[in-house]
């Protein structure tokens, strides 16, 4: 099985657009998408496209992955190879972007993709807008959710949502490491950072932070471990599966929430996108370990101590050995 | 001021027979309407203002996929809507979901010898897909 690399930067000059390098690298991730459609399984190959912004520039494209053949061994791999080493939101770096004008990121329509590192911006005001879409087409497969983070902007009322399954799609996807935060949490009760109408997710060691509701859950299946959830209306709404999370209202079991009731004990600057640990906060080696990813957003081994944290990061003492994955090694 | 990406390869599925497109359609009950929604040559796929493919800091368009359509006199912002799927919605509110038809409305006629070409206004042909009409007795 041969693996098929591509690469997208919208900063790219001259080049050939084919892709195949970071010289002929398209200039979007909807340029790629319609440029490489195949069937991976008759081809027999892997596909993976890496992302980055070499001077900064948003790709404002709308991208659906719909047109591909995949399955568990032949899938594709989205990475974002100038993900914030710091894992904190970087407009900076590579950003799909939907500007308020595209309606949403990317519509996932296929099964088994793998996106590992890639930031997001949902921009709303008077229009419904959304994130990542899981839509109709797939047939019961699986998708991988790793180092995503997803900025909700709503400077109106709108319906906003950064991530949603739609009651067409089927499938199950596994999110590790991710960041959902920014809608506001009492502004409508249509601004939701996750909307789940059908389908599977297993939500682990995620930081939602913002939304009138948190995870709305209103039919499907959703479980939620490891996961801090606040500056919500309402973190967790509807019947979710709820073990080992930070959250307001200390949902499900094994709950905590966040020390002294203040999430600025728990993350360093919730305000400006920051949601690494805080020394003495309650996330602190109060996860399970059961079904914890091996390191954080940013690479941190896990657990550091005995016990994995909660949220999208595992907090590593002053004095701590940290070792990190090294994302640029494509660059 | 606006330029077209325009799809200009045959798609993979464009080589599937009947036969493989039946027992395929068997597997993924969506694989009918994957198929029916595939790119075409023409269709628009991505739209940018003056000088993205043709200026002095011009970015490449894979060649093997696209070509690429330059029309000066174009709106930019008129042409944007032209790089939208035809899309169905079906239910309301939060069960609302979204269908895609085809995975452009709209396509332009390409110039066979030309990778990249710049037309006037009045020579630019742009032709809108038709939504299928459910049939009724």
């Amino acid at each position: 099985m041969a693996e098929v690399t591509r690469y997208v930067d919208p900063d790219v000059v001259a080049g050939d657009g084919s892709g195949d390098s970071w010289v002929n690298a398209y200039a979007s991730l909807n340029a790629w998408e319609a440029g490489e459609q195949t069937n991976l399984v008759s081809d027999g190959n892997t596909h993976t496209v890496h992302l980055r912004a070499s001077a900064g520039t948003d790709d404002t494209t709308l991208v659906d992955i719909l047109g591909w053949t995949t399955d568990t061994t032949h899938l594709i791999t989205i990475i974002q190879d100038d993900f914030p080493a710091d894992g904190i939101f970087d407009e900076t770096k590579y950003l799909l972007n939907n500007n308020d004008s595209n309606s949403y990121l990317i519509k996932f329509h296929e099964d088994f993709i793998h996106v590992d590192g890639l930031q997001g911006l949902v921009q709303s005001s008077t229009v419904e807008r959304r994130g990542f879409w899981l839509a109709t087409g797939t047939s019961g497969g699986e998708l991988i959710f790793s180092d995503v983070i997803i900025k909700g902007s709503a400077s109106g009322t709108a319906n906003t949502y950064l991530l949603i399954s739609d009651s067409g799609w089927v499938s199950t996807v596994d999110i590790y490491n991710s960041i959902f935060f920014g809608l506001p949490a009492t502004e409508t009760s249509g601004q939701r950072s996750i909307l789940w109408t059908t389908g599977t997710m297993n939500l682990y060691n995620s930081t939602i932070y913002g939304g009138f509701y948190g995870i709305n859950r209103s039919s499907g299946t959703v479980t939620a471990t490891n996961c801090a959830i606040g500056n919500t209306s309402n973190d967790f709404n509807g019947t979710i599966t709820a073990d080992y999370n930070a959250s307001d209202d200390g949902d499900g079991t094994n709950a905590v929430g966040p020390l002294g009731g203040d999430w600025t004990n728990e993350f360093n600057d919730p305000a400006n996108g920051d949601f690494s640990l805080k020394a003495g906060g309650n996330c602190i080696d109060n996860g399970t370990n059961s079904g914890a990813p091996s390191d954080d957003i940013i690479g941190t081994s896990r657990p550091q101590d005995t016990t994995t944290d909660i949220g999208a990061f595992e907090f590593v003492a002053a004095s701590g050995i940290v070792i990190l994955r090294r994302r640029m090694e494509n660059a | 001021m606006a330029e077209f990406l325009i799809y200009n390869k045959a798609h993979w599925m464009d080589s599937l027979t009947p036969e493989e497109l039946a027992a395929r359609t068997v597997t993924n009950k969506h694989f009918q309407d994957k198929y029916d929604s595939r790119y075409q040559k023409g269709d628009i796929v991505e739209v940018r203002p003056d000088g993205f493919w043709t200026g002095a800091k011009a970015k490449g368009h894979n060649t093997k996929a696209f070509r690429v359509v330059a029309c000066p006199e174009m709106k930019y912002e008129d042409a944007l809507e032209k790089a939208k799927p035809l899309t169905e919605t079906e239910g309301t509110g939060e069960l609302q979901t979204e269908k895609i038809i085809k995975r452009r409305e709209h396509k332009i006629t390409v110039f066979e010898t030309d990778q990249i070409k710049s037309v006037l206004l009045k020579d630019l042909v742009i032709t809108a897909k038709i939504k299928p009409v459910a049939w009724s007795a």
